[in-house]
């Protein structure tokens, strides 16, 4: 048997070398203007944010706290920074269609002069359209107008009186109208009279009253044509005179913004409205007092009806932008996200208008970015799928969802939609993200870019300097203690613990960050006026005892006896197997128990976890393939006749993953050899069919949680941890841990196969087949092929004589 | 036997109401001229006999104001809208007398203008008849309403016509109006300084037509004029009713009330 030596001390952690890092403090560091060991996905966020392509929107997906945010804003600001303004937008009365405001373009900036321009021109109209309207030559012609229709109306109607007269028939009033009767000496005739006058005149008079009736109509018929004639000229005198009050005005904006079809467009329409609603301006004529009173009320008690219905509702004003926008929506409701129609309560009804057209978040960054977090839009009510449907129709249309889906029925208006050219950046985890890959159609189209940030970088020289630069920011940026040469290279080496991998540093920037404030912390306690290594050290212990409470009493139950785990003497059937416990942001090793025990059957290995639902499915994958390795390497000629349980004693929770698939292994082995295993041994560790030993996580944290035990009860010296041998590069353990490996008191062993794990357990060696396919003589492989041979040839002695017993 | 009090001095009022809107101005006028006075009133719905002879005539038809067409008007149709105009008018009569706490009786009267206002004068200190009932032009919808302002009173120095002055100028200062005295003749209107804005309209020696055609384009709110025998004159009521006035016109005979301590 070869004789298995413990790992050196020096295998059980790789410090940071000091020399290499070249500083006194981070004071002496460049600051670090790029985030770190995220090549890949600094590659796809720039291609994603340069690619002016539809639905080539970025997804950010990564583990929180690896500076994905802030990363993202830092280069989108670069970027935007350089980029042209877009423009500015607003929104406008239409005034044929008032329920859908127009919307407007102007170049970056001008919306605030044209909102000014058109505020300016109002309160100019308001003095100059009155003094017109007041003025002596407007009534005098306007009163000319009205006179010439009065006159032809009254001469009309003389001309039938003076016929009637003329013709003895009078005009008499009736309660509603009129009526022609034939009269003499100022009376009207009574039936009997008439009928008393010759034939002749009654007939006479009565076509005479038919025709003065027919008169009467016809004036009548021209009476509303001649109106409307008054009605057009008096329209067109108010027009020439509205003109001539706001048309040099207009005409001096419309000249400013000649260039700009649409707002010239826009200007002209103002110009016709302003002449068909002087009332607004001179407080009489046409439209409804309902209409005034809403526009009163929009306008506010100190508004005017008229800068209300003329205003200029600048919803996007990008004057005082440096470059493209970058908008942060971290609260993207729908109406946050898309804008929306704001009403206010007028004599009990909900009234609105383009004024109150309130932007969102896509309307402020069109022509940027816009950056959401992925779960917050999934997670607030109609956000997702109006996104969705922006972003494939190309254009921003403010609908809310109680619109959208008529659940409230107050009108609202349907602003005119604006074209929108925006990249969105989401930021979510990594399981959202294939989570809508899988189940969003749409998602795909829409979201072509994963910017796939890292969980860990390699620990390689340029790293470990930008490391301790990224260090330098955050000391400087938050104003902390520097950090020493040594504090830098404690962060660093505990930041490759976190990453669970020797050769590996955590792209988890915000522990690193948490550490070196809580590090500032203890050395301001201390008086330090840097932070040094053993600053850190305290940090990361006090972040220890603050998140042990759990650990703690786990161990103390241990210790107590309550929870029943040996750290010394043999056991047949029983071995420590390990686990880690996560419990939020801490987790720690935890030994267990695994026992198994056999009996004659007919090849089962029943796992008792499995059985009682607390085993996972990965769990139960690695006890069943304990199965395929008994057999294949043991009882290849005859049937496998055991029925073996394994079970993890005192555990009440769930287990899952295959670590302890080799401990339960040689829990196995050991029973159906029934031979003893160390109880002075922990160990580890995925196995195959093969009986070979596979890596694990969480392999630090195991071995500490079976150290503190051991230290505990007090070293002998001889026990330890068997570990995979593909884990050796991950073991970045407790300084305390590797002084006791190093003395001797503790050990930490890597095995390659099962074979090594029993020798080691079992102090026997494991016996390889020789030539005849047989293993030798007193070694464990031996012991338990000749026991699995004995179950084999009980079960079939007993099948015979159940037989013959059936004969 | 004791001595019996004095018998209170009631101002008697004779109102011609059509029924109409214009009914509900003409009352509150007329009520602030009574403002603070014993006063009773008598309302007067006037039916034209002369309608009523024309419904018998087979050709006659009425043209609407409503919808400028021509209709049969039967004597049942008129009869009922006549006894409409009439319940309006009196409910607007003792609306406003309920105001002022006053007595007033309503009664129904057939009788042409002319002949209205020589029944009805002699018994009322105050006939007031309303403004000229719409014409034919307001068939065509194009009459708007002249805007009017100030009290008128003709003023011929006859005794009526001091009666008629006396009251004009209270009723100016009731409703915070200015006066138009239309002097006609050179009897000078007096007691006039210190009474606010008057403007005074020298005439001449003109005939009643010429007044009352001065007095429509003057537009006053009210028309005051005396009771003497030359306006109550056939051919003035008639020339008065060809005027059409805009306005109530108020035939003052009685002592204007208040003015005589």
């Amino acid at each position: 048997m070869p004789a298995h030596q413990p790992l050196k001390a020096t295998e059980l952690y790789t410090p940071c070398d000091l020399d290499a890092l070249g500083f006194e403090t981070t004071d002496d560091l460049e600051p670090l203007d790029e985030v770190l060991g995220q090549e890949r996905a600094v590659e796809a966020v720039h291609f994603g944010a340069g690619i002016p392509l539809e639905g080539y929107n970025l997804f950010v997906l990564g583990p929180p706290g690896s500076g994905r945010h802030s990363f993202v804003r830092q280069f989108l600001e670069r970027r935007a920074a350089a980029e042209s303004r877009p423009r500015d937008w607003c929104y406008v009365n239409n005034f044929e269609q008032s329920r859908a405001p127009r919307a407007l373009s102007l170049p970056a900036g001008m919306g605030r002069a044209f909102r000014e321009d058109i505020e300016h021109l109002i309160e100019e109209a308001r003095s100059a359209i009155p003094a017109a309207f007041e003025s002596e030559d407007y009534q005098t012609r306007r009163s000319a107008i009205e006179e010439e229709l009065k006159e032809e109306q009254q001469n009309a109607i003389n001309e039938i009186q003076e016929h009637a007269r003329e013709k003895n028939i009078g005009i008499i009033p009736t309660p509603t109208g009129f009526a022609f009767a034939p009269i003499r000496d100022g009376e009207t005739l009574s039936p009997k009279e008439f009928q008393e006058l010759p034939e002749d005149e009654r007939e006479r008079i009565e076509k005479e009253t038919e025709k003065l009736g027919e008169e009467l109509r016809q004036v009548m018929r021209e009476a509303p044509k001649r109106t409307r004639a008054v009605r057009k000229k008096i329209r067109e005198l108010n027009r020439e005179v509205t003109v001539f009050a706001v048309g040099s005005l207009i005409d001096e904006l419309r000249e400013r913004y000649q260039d700009l079809a649409p707002v010239v467009e826009h200007l002209e329409a103002m110009q016709q409205d302003i002449v068909d609603n002087v009332k607004l301006f001179i407080g009489q004529g046409e439209g409804s007092e309902e209409e005034q009173e809403q526009l009163q009320a929009l306008a506010g008690a100190d508004g005017s009806p008229a800068a209300q219905r003329y205003a200029v509702n600048l919803i996007v004003d990008h004057a005082d932008n440096g470059g493209a926008p970058v908008v942060f929506e971290d609260h993207p409701t729908h109406n946050y996200l898309v804008g929306q129609v704001e009403h206010i309560s007028h004599m009990g009804t909900l009234i609105t208008d383009f004024s109150l057209i309130k932007a969102g978040a896509l309307h402020q960054a069109n022509g940027g970015y816009l950056v959401l977090d992925a779960r917050r839009v999934l997670t607030e009510p109609f956000s997702w799928d109006a996104l969705k449907r922006i972003l494939k129709a190309g254009e921003l249309r403010i609908q809310s969802p109680g619109q959208a889906y008529s659940l409230i029925s107050t009108v609202s208006l349907e602003p005119e939609a604006i074209p929108l050219d925006v990249k969105i950046v989401l930021i979510g985890d990594r399981w959202l993200y294939y989570l809508l890959q899988a189940l969003d159609p749409e998602f795909d189209k829409l979201f072509k870019v994963a910017a796939d940030f890292d969980d860990q970088m390699d620990r390689n020289p340029d790293n470990v300097h930008g490391f301790a630069r990224l260090l330098g920011n955050i000391a400087r940026e938050e104003k902390l203690l520097p950090l020493t040469r040594d504090a830098v290279a404690r962060v660093v080496e505990h930041s490759a613990r976190h990453a669970g991998d020797a050769a590996k540093l955590s792209a988890e920037v915000r522990h690193a960050a948490d550490v070196v404030r809580e590090a500032h912390f203890w050395a301001a306690e201390a008086g330090h006026d840097r932070v040094s290594a053993d600053d850190v050290q305290a940090a990361i212990d006090a972040r220890l005892r603050r998140s042990g409470r759990i650990r703690d009493r786990l161990h103390e139950e241990i210790l107590r006896e309550t929870i029943l785990v040996d750290t010394d003497g043999k056991a047949t059937g029983q071995v420590n197997g390990l686990s880690v416990l996560m419990l939020g942001d801490s987790a720690f090793g935890k030994p267990s128990r695994i026992t198994a025990r056999i009996a004659m059957g007919s090849g089962q290995v029943v796992d008792i976890e499995r059985e009682v639902e607390l085993g996972g499915p990965i769990h139960s994958k690695g006890v069943m393939i304990l199965a395929g390795f008994l057999a294949a390497n043991y009882v290849t000629d005859r049937p496998l006749s055991l029925s073996a349980t394994l079970v993890f004693e005192q555990s009440y929770g769930g287990i899952e993953g295959d670590s302890a698939s080799t401990a339960e292994l040689c829990a196995l082995l050991s029973a159906i050899a029934d031979t003893p295993l160390r109880q002075d041994l922990a160990i580890t560790g995925s196995v195959n069919q093969r009986g070979r030993v596979q890596a694990i996580g969480g392999v630090n944290e195991k071995i500490e949680g079976f150290f503190d035990i051991c230290q505990a009860r007090g070293l002998t010296g001889d026990q330890g941890v068997l570990v995979p041998r593909a884990n050796v590069k991950h073991l970045m353990l407790r300084r305390d841990v590797r002084e006791a490996a190093d003395r001797g008191a503790f050990h930490v062993y890597a095995v390659d196969t099962v074979d090594d794990a029993l020798e080691l357990l079992t102090g026997l060696p494991a016996g390889e087949r020789d030539a005849r396919g047989g293993f030798p003589e007193g070694s464990i492989n031996r012991r338990i092929a000749d026991r699995l041979v004995q179950l084999a040839e009980q079960r079939q002695a007993f099948s015979s004589s159940d037989e013959h017993e059936a004969d | 036997m004791g001595e019996r009090p004095p018998a209170e001095i009631r101002l008697r009022i004779s109102i011609v109401l059509g029924g109409t809107r214009a009914d509900r101005a003409m009352l509150a006028l007329i009520t602030r001229l009574a403002m603070d006075l014993p006063a009773e009133f008598t309302g007067l719905y006037v039916e034209d006999p002369g309608l009523a002879r024309a419904l018998g005539l087979p050709f006659t038809r009425e043209f609407s104001r409503l919808t400028h067409s021509p209709r049969r008007l039967e004597p049942a149709d008129l009869a009922m809208e006549r006894r409409v105009r009439a319940r309006r008018a009196e409910h607007a009569l003792a609306e406003a007398a309920r105001e002022l706490g006053a007595d007033w009786r309503f009664r129904r009267v057939e009788a042409d203008a002319v002949g209205l206002i020589h029944q009805e004068s002699p018994a009322a200190d105050i006939l007031v008849i309303g403004a000229a009932p719409a014409n034919l032009s307001s068939l065509l919808g194009t009459a708007s309403p002249p805007r009017l302002s100030g009290i008128a009173v003709v003023f011929d120095g006859s005794p009526s016509a001091r009666q008629a002055l006396a009251t004009a100028l209270r009723l100016a200062e009731a409703v915070d109006d200015w006066l138009i005295v239309l002097q006609v003749g050179d009897a000078p209107a007096e007691g006039l300084a210190g009474r606010g804005r008057v403007d005074i309209h020298h005439l001449g020696p003109s005939d009643f037509g010429e007044v009352w055609q001065v007095a429509r384009e003057t537009a006053p709110r009210a028309l005051l004029v005396g009771a003497n025998e030359d306006i109550i004159e056939d051919r003035s009521l008639r020339a008065l009713q060809a005027a059409a006035l805009p306005c109530p016109t108020l035939i003052v005979r009685g002592r204007p009330a208040g003015d005589d301590g």
